[in-house]
């Protein structure tokens, strides 16, 4: 593993990043960085501890051990919601929206969560025009800028992962963390999103767990590959495919 | 939360002028079942904050109410009345802070667990002044009534007129109330709860210290209690244990299962109606829990959305920003 990577500081690291739930070791002596306009993708099989990874990074859980830091600051165990407003956003796996709000309110809310000046809190929302702009500045770059007073609940599957693109966006994160960002969607969704991955990843660290091999191929600046918690291999995309450990242990004949 | 239609707003001003109305045509009778029915909607409406607005199914709220009205007893010298300007103040404080120290606890809690920690707190409040000789104990205890005085101006009230001076605080108070909440509702304070009522968890990972704006919310709901239970001292010039007891807790949070957890006139029409329910419960038998009880399962089988969602016709119904059917359809999804 001898290809260059990104020259950039490290917007986010981890220094043997490690999970047990009970007895069981989710994730062990995890170590790797997100750089500034680098999509970084992490694969293995299910039940590698890519969400788990996930989840400490976003700080919906606990790490055991070791340790995250962002831009130089210790992070690891701050909540979730500091964690969001320090600059981490993430989306779920699973769609994890507002079904019975507005589409531009799901958005304009996640633009409320980290907005940095005082405000008064009694204020009537829709007199706060930034927050609104904001909003729709981000559905137009996922490409929902037409339904914005849609309920999300009625939106279609692609649609709602789209907003959930947009909600993430719209928290202005230095590190965004997808979470299978195309789970579920059609081949034509799946293109759209991919240039749109490919625009994020130049202004953001970004992190994606994808089992689609041929759109990670695609996509990724750098690869690391997780098995049993544990990191397996890590490397350029052209690196890894040649990898024999990688391709007996997961790719299985598939690059 | 907030009615949609121009047809629905109109209605719920005519239920105002009908409201303001009554003590002309009504006999005292009903006058001071009305003031009644008019606290238990203030009860009733302050709750809605949490259950309906933000989610937090509470068992103790009628602590807050019933502190308020003990305050009023305990800063009131015996055999003479203490302004409103005085006693209002106090007794929103007292609520508003014992809400602070019952929220700051209970709030770690979620679910099934808040309600019950929520209940507990409620009956410790309820055991202080059932057990010692505080407020009179199990008894409970007389007092002067709050006056209605500016400095030492006092509204020169006959005794039929109290009654009816009463009604009419208690109904400002409750329309100040509805539409303080309005505005509550549509600020961005008001959003986040909606939001934390939805999908709490998004709310966090969004980035919302959701803990902070619940706390907000409780405090807010135990401070509009007290306004209510400062209100039941002043018309009934009376406190006892029964104020603070999970009973009324529990029968305020009926009232907005009957008058519609989706709405923040819900709360309202539910208290009036549970209020004229056990009114006639009373006059046609002597079992009037019973017939309550019908009642109620009867109504919230019958009615999903409470007595709030009946009676408008389609075509009134209609809302400017959002398509009816599509919004309908998302909150079957949300709720199924």
């Amino acid at each position: 593993m001898a290809e260059a990577r990104a020259a950039s500081a490290p917007v986010l690291t981890t220094h043997e990043l490690t999970r047990r739930f009970g007895g069981l070791i989710a994730v062990s002596n995890v170590s790797l960085s997100l750089h500034q306009g680098e999509l970084h993708a992490v694969i293995g099989p299910n039940g590698a501890g890519k969400t788990t990874l996930v989840n400490m990074l976003s700080g919906q859980i606990r790490p055991t051990a070791g340790r995250i830091a962002l831009e130089g600051r210790e992070v690891a165990g701050e909540p979730v919601w500091r964690m969001t407003r320090l600059g981490v956003g993430r989306s779920f796996q699973r769609t994890n929206i507002f079904p019975s709000l507005s589409v531009e309110e799901n958005v304009r809310l996640a633009a409320q969560a980290v907005c940095k000046l005082r405000r008064n809190p009694f204020k009537p929302a829709r007199r706060e025009a930034d927050l609104i702009e904001k909003a729709h500045n981000a559905l137009q770059r996922v490409g929902l800028g037409g339904v914005t007073t849609r309920l999300a609940g009625t939106l279609s599957h692609g649609e709602q992962r789209q907003l959930e693109i947009a909600m993430t966006l719209a928290g202005d994160p230095k590190v965004l963390l997808l979470d299978e960002p195309l789970a579920g969607m059609g081949p034509e969704e799946s293109q759209r999103l991919t240039s749109l991955l490919k625009g994020l990843a130049r202004e953001h660290a970004v992190l994606l767990i994808e089992h689609d091999m041929d759109f990670v191929f695609a996509v990724a600046d750098w690869m690391t590959v997780m098995a049993e918690g544990a990191v397996l291999a890590e490397g350029t995309p052209a690196a890894i495919r040649a990898n024999a450990v990688v391709q007996e242990a997961y790719l299985g004949g598939h690059a | 939360m907030l009615p949609r239609s121009t047809a629905g707003r109109v209605l719920l001003g005519a239920g105002a002028l009908l409201l303001g109305a009554m003590p002309v045509f009504a006999q005292p009778y009903y006058v001071e079942l009305g003031t009644y029915a008019l606290i238990s909607a203030m009860l009733a409406l302050s709750l809605q904050l949490l259950v309906g607005c933000t989610g937090l199914v509470s068992l103790g709220h009628a602590a807050f109410y019933g502190l308020a009205a003990y305050t009023v007893y305990l800063i009131t010298p015996a055999n003479n009345g203490v302004s409103i300007l005085i006693t209002l103040p106090a007794a929103v404080a007292a609520a508003g802070l014992a809400a602070l120290i019952v929220g700051a606890l209970s709030l770690r809690t979620r679910g099934f667990f808040f309600l019950m920690v929520t209940l507990a707190f409620g009956q410790m409040v309820f055991f202080i002044f059932h057990d010692t000789k505080l407020g009179g104990g199990t008894d409970g205890a007389f007092l002067s009534r709050p006056l209605l005085s500016i400095l030492d101006w006092e509204l020169p009230l006959t005794r039929r007129q109290r009654p009816i001076a009463t009604y009419y605080l208690s109904l400002g108070l409750l329309i100040a109330m509805y539409l303080s909440l309005v505005l509550i509702l549509r600020s961005l304070f008001g959003r986040v709860l909606e939001g934390i009522r939805v999908n709490e968890h998004r709310m966090q990972a969004l980035g919302f210290n959701t803990y902070r704006y619940k706390l907000a919310a409780f405090v807010i709901a135990g401070l509009l209690a007290g306004v209510a239970g400062h209100m039941w001292a002043m018309h009934r010039g009376f406190v006892n244990p029964e104020l603070i007891g999970w009973h009324r807790s529990a029968e305020a949070l009926l009232m907005i299962l009957m008058g519609g957890l989706t709405t923040l006139h819900g709360p309202i029409i539910g208290a009036l109606a549970f209020t004229g329910l056990g009114e006639f419960a009373q006059l046609i038998t002597e079992r009037k829990l019973l017939v309550e009880g019908l009642v109620i399962l009867f109504v919230v089988l019958a009615l999903p959305k409470g007595l709030s969602g009946i009676g408008m016709p389609r075509w009134m119904r209609r809302s400017p920003t959002t398509d009816g059917s599509a919004r309908a359809a998302a909150e079957a999804r949300t709720h199924g």
